[in-house]
């Protein structure tokens, strides 16, 4: 009876695999983090060449290592885990707070509790992680991440493919869609494009942030009001450029949204102070 | 004494898999692509007239405006106006302006959401009537009276 029930759910359920209880060692196995139910799926050490800002010649590239690699969340942080998150700690948003006519209680569109969580602020997000014992990726990890060692432009190749990502064409511009639905990448993380923007820090410890990853609202491209075509938008949104504070930003900053969500990492040792 | 699989068995599994497969295929097929686009089609010009007071558009002579849904824009650079004409439902239109009240940049109308949202970055979203329906944009899109005679739009800018 047993192998009855077995044999089509070994052939069907792959995702079901990387279930383990103990916490993150130095071995390659998925770490379950039990305060969120999260998958954490271990990012082997490595390197990545970045651009970075340098005086007076614009960027420069850089390579960044990562000794000890880490762990990251098989997915974006979904609404069932958020609701879990407030459910324990009573937290309310900065959006409810700001009395926002949407919240991630009501984005605007449906969502149930398999979709990314959005309309959070980065505050919410690193309120998020802290209860969960984990952290939010800097950027160069992130982008690291989601590479996966490839070296096109995206983890997939170097055009759009729908197979890999939700964007605005093919969710037709009307919502976030459950986590892990398209193809992951090559270390088994799903929608590190599309879907949700994900929060990343930035240089400046907890004050600044970097959107990564594009969203189910990024056009691949556009016309813009001049008549010339946009490059590719999903493109701009992993390439491997670390951002840095602007203290004059040409508009004042957005703190939420209904595109922008994370995911958690979990690290062996603090990343290092120049990426944090 | 060791067991293959049976039919029955082989066949669940290949349940579960076509129906896994369906599942994250439906939405994400080219077509659904096709359908929905951040790219407004210009109006075609023949059926555009600019006029001291405003501009005529003849519906007979703008194929792009048929369909319920369809959207399209046409720019009257003496006035630097870019607008957008929706057609959401039968025999309703809508015109406004087609810059964002944010960063300037270009709206699209959304058919399923009934909306129209800026393509850049922080995407805000208007109602058919200009009204944001959320930020960053705080101010309205300029809504433009006009009136059907026969045929076409007689629009007052």
């Amino acid at each position: 009876m047993l192998r009855r029930w077995l044999a089509p759910i070994c052939l069907a359920g792959v995702s079901l695999l990387p279930a383990c209880a103990s916490g993150p060692g130095l071995s390659a196995r998925p770490w379950r983090n039990p305060k969120d139910g999260m998958t954490f799926l271990r990012v082997p050490a490595g390197s990545l060449t970045a651009q970075v800002s340098a005086e007076p010649n614009g960027f420069v590239p850089q390579e960044v290592t990562f000794t000890d690699g880490f762990w990251l969340g098989r997915t974006e942080v979904t609404v069932g885990q958020f609701a879990r998150f407030v459910k324990e700690t009573g937290y309310v948003t900065e959006a409810e707070k700001a009395g926002n006519r949407f919240t991630w209680r009501s984005p605007g569109f449906p969502q149930d509790a398999s979709h990314p969580i959005v309309y959070l602020s980065y505050n919410d997000a690193l309120s998020y992680a802290r209860w969960a014992g984990v952290d939010l990726p800097t950027e160069a990890e992130w982008l690291y991440a989601c590479r996966a060692g490839t070296t096109t432009k995206f983890y997939w190749g170097d055009i759009v493919d729908d197979r890999y990502l939700w964007h605005r064409c093919n969710t037709q511009g009307t919502g976030t869609r459950p986590v892990a639905l398209k193809r992951p990448n090559a270390w088994g993380l799903y929608d590190m494009v599309g879907n949700a923007w994900e929060y990343c820090r930035t240089g400046d410890g907890d004050t600044c942030f970097a959107l990564r990853g594009a969203s189910w609202t990024r056009c691949p491209q556009y016309r813009t009001r001049q008549g010339t075509m946009t490059g590719n938008l999903l493109e701009e949104a992993v390439e491997p450029r670390l951002q840095r504070c602007d203290p004059y930003p040409k508009y004042p900053p957005y703190p939420w949204d209904d595109d922008r969500g994370f995911r958690c990492i979990r690290r062996t040792v603090p990343a290092p102070e120049y990426l944090r | 004494m060791k067991r293959g699989m049976t039919r029955r068995e082989v066949m669940g599994a290949g349940v579960l898999l076509a129906g896994c497969m369906c599942g994250c295929r439906t939405e994400g097929d080219p077509a659904a692509s096709r359908s929905t686009c951040c790219d407004t089609p210009a109006l075609e010009p023949e059926s555009v007239t600019l006029g001291s007071g405003g501009l005529t558009i003849d519906l007979l002579k703008a194929p792009s405006l048929q369909e319920v849904g369809s959207s399209a824009y046409v720019i009257d650079k003496s006035r630097s106006l870019h607008l957008i004409v929706v057609h959401p439902e039968k025999r309703r239109y809508c015109v406004l302006s087609r810059l964002c009240t944010h960063g300037g940049q270009v709206v699209s109308y959304n058919r399923l959401r009934g909306v129209l949202q800026c393509n850049n970055f922080n995407h805000s979203i208007f109602d058919l009537n200009g009204r944001v329906l959320k930020g960053p944009a705080e101010r309205p899109l300029v809504s433009y009276p006009f009136v059907f005679v026969a045929d076409a739009l007689v629009v007052s800018l």
